[in-house]
């Protein structure tokens, strides 16, 4: 279906009405039926890994048997942890058994009903209007035999995600076709749905543009320069931190006095093999994320057919997910600050969803790694109704927003805090406090300077950052809620802060002008208000 | 609807050709009550803390003098006393909405003043809810959701229930207008 197959919307409730359009799909397989059906047995060995890989998720508290069992035996010990592991791996085999058994799906008009649980049994509807992303995974076992899990994300919450495990990839790919092709056609007028049920599944003649393949080199770039390179850094500090023991080890202490045997006490000796432990660190870590990087990424191709975005990827577990055009909320552009010195960009497909919310890990993020901003720009067009917005210039903030912060947030705070900490020093009490705005003054400084604004009739960017930059744009009539908010400062002199709530995320755009937080406001409320596009 | 005709008129308000920040309905004045006998029971229980903990402890009003504490606990008392008079009524002052064709706003904050807008076909679901002390008052509380977030995206306190059912309503038929353009959520089934 073409994008001019549109315009009309209809309930949800006639569309159910209409006559199910093919049962017995191309490759002859059943997908309208009133049997239950069930994945393939080798699913027993995706429930077996998954049962293994949560067991070391939680891993201190799986081994508390084990622990106990070792206490608590002595003589027997090892016996009894052959047993012991002779009944995990059974309790596991029958468990995967039972979950295989137990896991039954079938589709029913607009639909997918399934059943599933050994110890608590569990019946889930799915709608098709609510499901968010259909994505295959293929990983090395199911390989050879041509199976694919099949994922069917939710807009609502993990509990409603649902995987296959196991079915061969022509089903797959045939439930992907007929969910979308069903929602699309709860959403079309009822002549269009005759018409693409005549058509049938020729209607998806338009051949997929491709539009970008990533080589190692690019994906090694993404590596380098992603951000979770950092966060992964301070877990890593943080739990050598944690080890306490290890650092009042004897082994430690002989270890220093070791190496101060060979390069000498000396300050300088020391200075440098601290500097050089520290870049044998960032070197191991920066050597992770890009092999991290690659195994997830592996031969990355993104294609778009049909109205939504396609993305395959992955060294060892091949993932395919497709995201409907309808459903990106916002294109949010990063630019770490590593990325900047490589001339690239990081892109985020966001779609709807809850803050901090579990399980949501990188496989459900549409992340487009290591592109040029000549690329960022032909796509934001292509998702955006050919609108360039990101050609537009930024205005900037005002720069109340330094002293505000330099005097609010880090000026008074430090005053008070150091004021209990210098009483007996007299002025020089001051002396720390005010360091500390001198130090932090850049920062804001560079701060103010990365935001930045610009709106049109239909779209709106907003950049933030502090060494590093990111975009979001958006169109305007998938904003959810807006929000005015001024301090007395603000109130004084006509600024103030504007929240912009996304489905996916929320913006906030401090110290623009008032005027402009006002028209941003009315423009967006106007296009909610008239667009109907759906939003999701 | 498409562009062309789109009014955004001024619902419950005299007839304004442009939306005004300045034109709020006020809540209920009896919320401006409720408020003020919370603040009134914050103060008492604060005093009566105060002079529970000190009584305990066996100090007299005159020794507590001498010591030089006296001064402190007479100094925050006061102050506790000055917000309770005044808190209410700058919280009430501060607080208003406004409705309008296709959407609707709320202002509040006495300090940091802001105003929520939330346009009617973004509404996924509505709650009315009304508290104890809120039945005393026969006032109710309406919550807006939106969606993508956990908590309530708008939130109007002190509405009589005639009031808030009232909005309610017109507000879920504004929702459903459009429906069609967004058929996820409303009748789906858990």
């Amino acid at each position: 279906m073409t994008a001019a197959t549109q315009p009309g919307t209809m309930p949800m409730s006639d569309a159910a009405a209409q006559p199910v359009a093919g049962k017995k799909t191309t490759s002859g397989l059943m997908l309208q039926s009133d049997k239950w059906q069930r994945i393939s047995p080798l699913s027993i060995l995706y429930y077996a890994l998954k049962f293994i890989m949560a067991a070391v998720r939680n891993g201190v508290q799986a081994l508390a048997p084990v622990a106990a069992v070792v206490a608590t035996t002595g003589e027997n010990r090892w016996l009894a942890l052959g047993a012991l592991a002779a009944v995990a791996a059974v309790g596991l085999l029958i468990g995967s058994i039972l979950s295989y058994l137990n896991f039954k799906f079938r589709i029913d008009h607009d639909a997918f009903l399934i059943r599933s649980g050994v110890l608590t049994r569990k019946r889930l509807t799915l709608g098709f209007d609510r499901i968010q992303n259909v994505a295959f995974r293929e990983p090395l076992y199911f390989r050879p035999f041509g199976l694919v899990i099949l994922t069917l994300e939710s807009a609502g919450s993990t509990s409603e995600e649902v995987n296959l495990a196991g079915i061969p990839r022509p089903l797959a790919q045939t439930i992907r076709q007929y969910v979308l092709d069903r929602k699309k056609t709860a959403t079309s007028s009822p002549n269009q749905m005759a018409e693409h049920q005549n058509t049938g599944a020729a209607a998806e003649a338009k051949p997929a543009a491709d539009l970008l393949r990533q080589p190692i080199g690019e994906l090694a770039r993404y590596g380098l320069s992603n951000n979770n390179i950092w966060v992964f850094a301070g877990i890593t500090a943080g739990a050598i931190g944690q080890l306490d023991e290890l650092w009042d080890s004897a082994f430690v202490e002989s270890l220093f006095s070791g190496v101060g045997d060979v390069v000498g006490t000396g300050i300088m000796a020391m200075t440098t093999l601290v500097v050089f432990m520290v870049l044998v660190g960032l070197f191991l870590l920066m050597g992770t994320s890009v092999l991290g990087a690659i195994i997830i990424n592996y031969k990355y191709h993104l294609t778009y057919q049909d109205e939504r975005y396609h993305r395959t990827r992955g060294l060892f577990e091949r993932q395919e997910t497709s995201v409907p055009e309808v459903k990106v909320q916002s294109l949010k552009i990063m630019q770490p600050i590593i990325a900047r010195l490589l001339g690239r960009f990081h892109l985020v497909f966001k779609q709807v969803g809850f803050e901090g919310k579990q399980n949501k890990g990188n496989q459900q993020k549409f992340i487009i790694p290591s592109v040029t901003w000549a690329f960022t720009g032909e796509l934001a067009k292509r998702l955006f109704n050919n609108n360039d917005i990101l050609g537009a210039r930024l205005s900037p903030i005002s720069t109340k927003f330094i002293t505000r912060h330099a005097v609010f947030s880090f000026g008074i705070p430090s005053l008070l805090i150091g004021g209990l900490w210098t009483i007996g020093m007299g002025w020089y009490g001051l002396v720390p406090p005010v360091a500390v705005v001198v130090v932090v003054w850049p920062f804001i400084a560079l701060r103010h300077r990365r935001y930045g604004f610009a709106i049109n009739d239909t779209h709106a960017v907003v950049r933030s950052g502090l060494l590093g930059r990111t975009y979001t744009v958006f169109p305007l009539f998938k904003v959810q809620t807006m929000e005015i908010r001024q301090s007395p400062g603000q109130y004084r002199s006509g600024f103030a802060d504007l929240k912009i709530k996304l489905a996916g995320q929320n913006l906030t755009i401090p110290y623009m002008p008032l005027n402009d937080a006002r028209a941003w406001r009315a423009a967006a409320m106007q296009q909610v208000e008239t667009s109907d596009t759906p939003w999701m | 609807m498409n562009q062309a005709d789109h009014t955004n008129n001024i619902l419950l308000s005299d007839d304004l050709p442009t939306p005004d920040d300045k034109r709020f309905e006020q809540l209920a004045p009896s919320y401006l009550k409720m408020v003020g006998l919370e603040w009134g029971c914050i103060f008492a229980v604060v005093i009566v803390i105060n002079v529970a903990v000190n009584m305990m402890a066996g100090n007299s009003f005159a020794t507590l003098m001498n010591e030089g504490v006296a001064p402190f606990l007479l100094g925050g008392s006061f102050i506790v006393l000055i917000l309770a008079l005044i808190m209410p009524g700058l919280m009430w002052k501060s607080q208003g909405y406004q409705l309008r064709d296709n959407d609707v706003h709320y202002k509040h904050g006495i300090i940091w003043r802001a105003v929520t807008s939330l346009p009617y076909v973004r509404v996924q679901h509505v709650e009315l809810e009304s508290g104890p002390v809120e039945r005393l008052f026969k006032l109710a509380t309406l919550k807006f959701y939106s969606a993508g977030g956990g908590s309530a995206d708008m939130k109007i306190p002190g509405l009589p229930f005639a009031t808030a059912s009232k909005i309610r309503a017109f507000v879920l038929k504004q929702a459903g207008a459009d429906d069609g353009s967004d058929p996820a959520g409303d009748n789906a089934d858990e």
